[in-house]
């Protein structure tokens, strides 16, 4: 039997993929309840052996989502290139090396008892693209990885056939979209590494009129290439700010933490950096997916990952304008998607790996006040429609827990989008203070000119997901926003959906439950 | 803020005094303390959320549950506490005033793997069992009303508002120590005294060792940071040198020819 434990580097989520073809795979954090939870994830590694039916003694290997001597070579290259002003930089990201990660081996070795020789190790990237082609069930595709960085490499074009992955072409730090979209998160006062959906979310209330500045800061190269401005963004330091001088001078001050956020009213400046910094995400990103439609003309199919690819706006560009007959984003786009990938590499297997591989919803049913468990295929909607129509929210976990930040399978928290500030409600229910942030309309597609203005032209790329589209004035009132949307298409969703709208009454009555989740 | 030593030694008191009242005095180092008292809060909550659900005796978990939303709502308390001491010094631009946010390229977060009571981490409430786990609580809050005693203190004359905030903390303090004591009576007047005699020595020496060891990890990070500063400037300058004129390349590159297989770090 084989059996590969994927990790992700730095400890964070663990993957599990045998030859039974068992597949499981969950972060750390939750089990912990910490977003970004980086320690070691012991917790997610005992919960996939135990789910697997093995002990660590009968994994083949241990892979690493991650070449530590290779990013060790980065960081000590980068402060010898930045010298004198990465001295601070410097003793930071050395202290943790030669502390920590640089004795990952015998790190991952002495907290699962498994024989150093059997630690392995993958770049990020490969990881990455193999969970990207397996998630969305190609045996032949291009995928391109945009990522903030792994090793050395940002953006990989590469190419997966037959279950091995080869990196046609990549691009190298400090040149990256992803650090870029942390920096401007950063800019914009929020944490970077972990908010950068602001980018998308916030931007949507705002207008792209710092884009040309931007575009002087990322420049286009030959062949969907790109170069960062190195005063603007400043990553070889390794500082505090991942920003520069010379952002400010384009953009203006920066907002700290704390201060009022201009996203509405006659200032909309933070609103409008963010999508400024969107819409040159999406324009690179799409670039780099024409480039590399051109070097793999045969191939239909092309599947998106790393950290950009969480952002659903900017996989609906790339799907409408890279040329491919079919993009597919990974559901597990971010670091949790390489641990499994780093599995999948260990394991050199190609099937279909669905997005759902966490604990099941009915294992911890019990730990939940008020929960209760609905059965068949007609109840589940029924009740789900009668108590969104009585005006509550409803959270709805069902199967397996989904892998990845993005992923929207499996927990799901509904209310009834006919009520004006629908949106503000959920969003206060779950303690996410920020107005800001986004919730997405489920609708069938067929029905979609109900509730959204679709045009013409949008109408081949909005049934198969990938346009983007208004919301009419009854949506907009619970979204409390009237920003375009992209469209991403889930059959599965679609269907349940279907179900629940049966149950409630004809949208013309102005009754009718649309869902916004 | 967790403070290095036990209150009881005069001298650490004194310093602790000054170095705390010193963080209040400065606005900037005030701020980034709210939110660093935030999350720490929120940590806690997270955790008693956890355990809760895992809490078989319903008094119990009933208790553990407002305990655990105490946490959260205090966090909330100080956040918004945060919020308005940033409004109030409107930080300008200036690189200098800016909050000093860590930023990792590797995405990495270094913590010391303790919970924000100052126990090691990893999953405390399985590993630990029932009585344990509320020893641990109890030693905790008792810990807790001592510090924020100690910062209502440092606070009362100069910052109001944020005095308010541990005020009311203080009151659910007192609730959180009441509750866990009477649990841990209820088992000694149930035959298991010794059980929760261990349970406290355990938890107070392992709240020791978690602080020794925070201490020596950051006696020690700041010393070897002090060394690799030094190194950076002594033996990195001619190799810094040469780097400087070898400026990477931009642009998309052939992939690395130096796959040496899945065994290789490199």
């Amino acid at each position: 039997m084989t059996a590969f434990l994927g990790l992700s580097a730095f400890h964070r989520d663990a993957a599990v993929d045998d030859e039974r073809r068992r597949r499981v795979a969950v972060q750390e954090e939750r089990f912990s309840g910490k977003p970004g939870d980086a320690s070691f994830p012991r917790r997610s590694v005992r919960w996939c052996l135990d789910e697997a039916g093995l002990r660590a003694g009968d994994l083949d290997g241990v892979v690493v989502s991650q070449k530590p001597l290779r990013t060790f070579e980065r960081l000590l290259a980068s402060h010898l290139e930045e010298f004198p002003r990465s001295a601070r930089g410097f003793a930071r990201a050395m202290f943790l090396w030669l502390g920590d990660r640089l004795w990952m081996r015998s790190r991952v070795a002495q907290e699962l008892e498994v024989e150093a020789k059997r630690v392995l190790f993958c770049e990020h990237a490969r990881a990455h693209a193999a969970s990207a082609a397996f998630a969305a069930g190609l045996d032949d595709a291009a995928v391109l990885v945009l990522d903030d960085v792994g090793e050395w490499t940002t953006t990989a074009q590469c190419r997966v056939r037959a279950g091995a992955v080869e990196v046609l072409a990549e691009m190298r730090f400090p040149d990256s979209l992803g650090l870029v979209a942390s920096a401007i998160t950063q800019y914009l006062g929020f944490v970077p590494g972990q908010d950068e959906e602001v980018l998308g979310a916030l931007g949507a209330h705002g207008a792209p009129r710092m884009l040309e500045h931007l575009r002087e800061l990322v420049v286009p190269l030959d062949r969907g290439a790109f170069r960062v401005d190195r005063r603007a963004f400043p990553f070889r330091r390794g500082g505090d700010l991942a920003y520069g001088d010379a952002l400010v001078e384009a953009l203006g001050p920066a907002r700290a933490s704390g201060q009022p956020l201009l996203a509405s009213g006659d200032d909309t400046r933070h609103a409008d950096v963010a999508a400024s910094a969107h819409a040159l995400l999406a324009e690179r990103a799409v670039d780099a997916a024409r480039a590399l439609r051109e070097r793999v003309a045969d191939v239909p199919d092309l599947a998106l990952t790393g950290f950009l690819a969480q952002d659903a706006r900017i996989v609906a560009r790339v799907a409408e304008q890279s040329g491919f007959e079919r993009v597919h984003a990974a559901p597990y786009a971010d670091d949790a998607g390489a641990a499994l990938g780093a599995a999948l590499v260990g394991a050199q297997g190609a099937a279909f790996v669905g997005p759902l591989l966490g604990p099941r919803a009915e294992d911890d049913l019990g730990e939940h006040e008020g929960a209760k468990e609905l059965d068949g295929a007609d109840e589940v909607p029924r009740r789900i429609a009668e108590r969104l129509e009585r005006g509550e929210l409803v959270g709805w976990a069902r199967g397996r827990l989904a892998l990845g930040r993005g992923a929207l399978g499996g927990r799901i928290a509904l209310a009834s989008a006919s009520e004006e500030g629908a949106r503000a409600r959920l969003l206060d229910a779950l303690q996410l203070g920020e107005s800001w942030r986004e919730c997405f309309v489920l609708a069938p597609a067929e029905r979609a000119d109900e509730w959204f203005d679709v045009p013409p032209a949008a109408r081949p790329a909005a049934a198969r997901g990938g346009a983007v589209v208004r919301p009419r004035d009854s949506i907009a009132r619970a979204l409390n926003a009237a920003s375009p949307a992209p469209v991403r298409r889930n059959p599965s969703r679609a269907a349940r959906h279907q179900g629940i709208s049966r149950l409630t009454p004809d949208p013309s009555s102005k009754s009718y439950d649309p869902i916004a989740k | 803020m967790r403070r290095s030593f036990p209150l009881a030694f005069p001298l650490a008191r004194s310093l602790a005094r000054r170095r705390d009242r010193a963080a209040w005095a400065d606005p900037r180092r005030r701020l980034l303390t709210l939110e660093s008292f935030a999350a720490t809060e929120e940590d806690g909550g997270q955790d008693l959320v956890a355990a809760a659900r895992r809490v078989t005796d319903p008094d119990l978990r009933a208790h553990v549950e407002r305990h655990a939303a105490d946490e959260l709502r205090h966090a909330r308390m100080f956040r918004d506490r945060a919020r308005e001491v940033a409004a109030e010094l409107a930080l300008s631009e200036d690189a200098g005033e800016r909050p000093d946010r860590p930023y990792d390229l590797s995405r990495g977060r270094p913590g010391l793997e303790q919970d924000a009571h100052g126990f090691f981490s990893g999953g405390l409430y399985d590993e630990l069992g029932e009585v344990e786990y509320v020893a641990m609580l109890h030693v905790a809050e008792s810990r807790a009303a001592d510090l924020f005693a100690h910062h209502l203190d440092l606070v009362r004359g100069d910052d109001p508002a944020t005095a308010e905030v541990f005020e009311a903390i203080l009151r659910d303090e007192k609730y959180h120590m009441a509750y866990t004591a009477r649990f841990l009576e209820r088992w000694e007047g149930e035959g298991r005294a010794g059980e929760v005699a261990r349970a406290l020595r355990s938890a107070r020496s392992s709240r020791a060792m978690a602080n020794w060891r925070a201490l020596g990890l950051r006696s020690g990070a700041g010393f070897g940071k002090a060394m690799l500063w030094v190194a950076y400037w002594v033996l990195v300058t001619p190799f810094a040198l040469v780097g400087r004129l070898q400026q990477p390349a931009s642009g998309w590159q052939a992939p690395a020819e130096r796959d040496a297989g899945l065994e290789s770090q490199a």
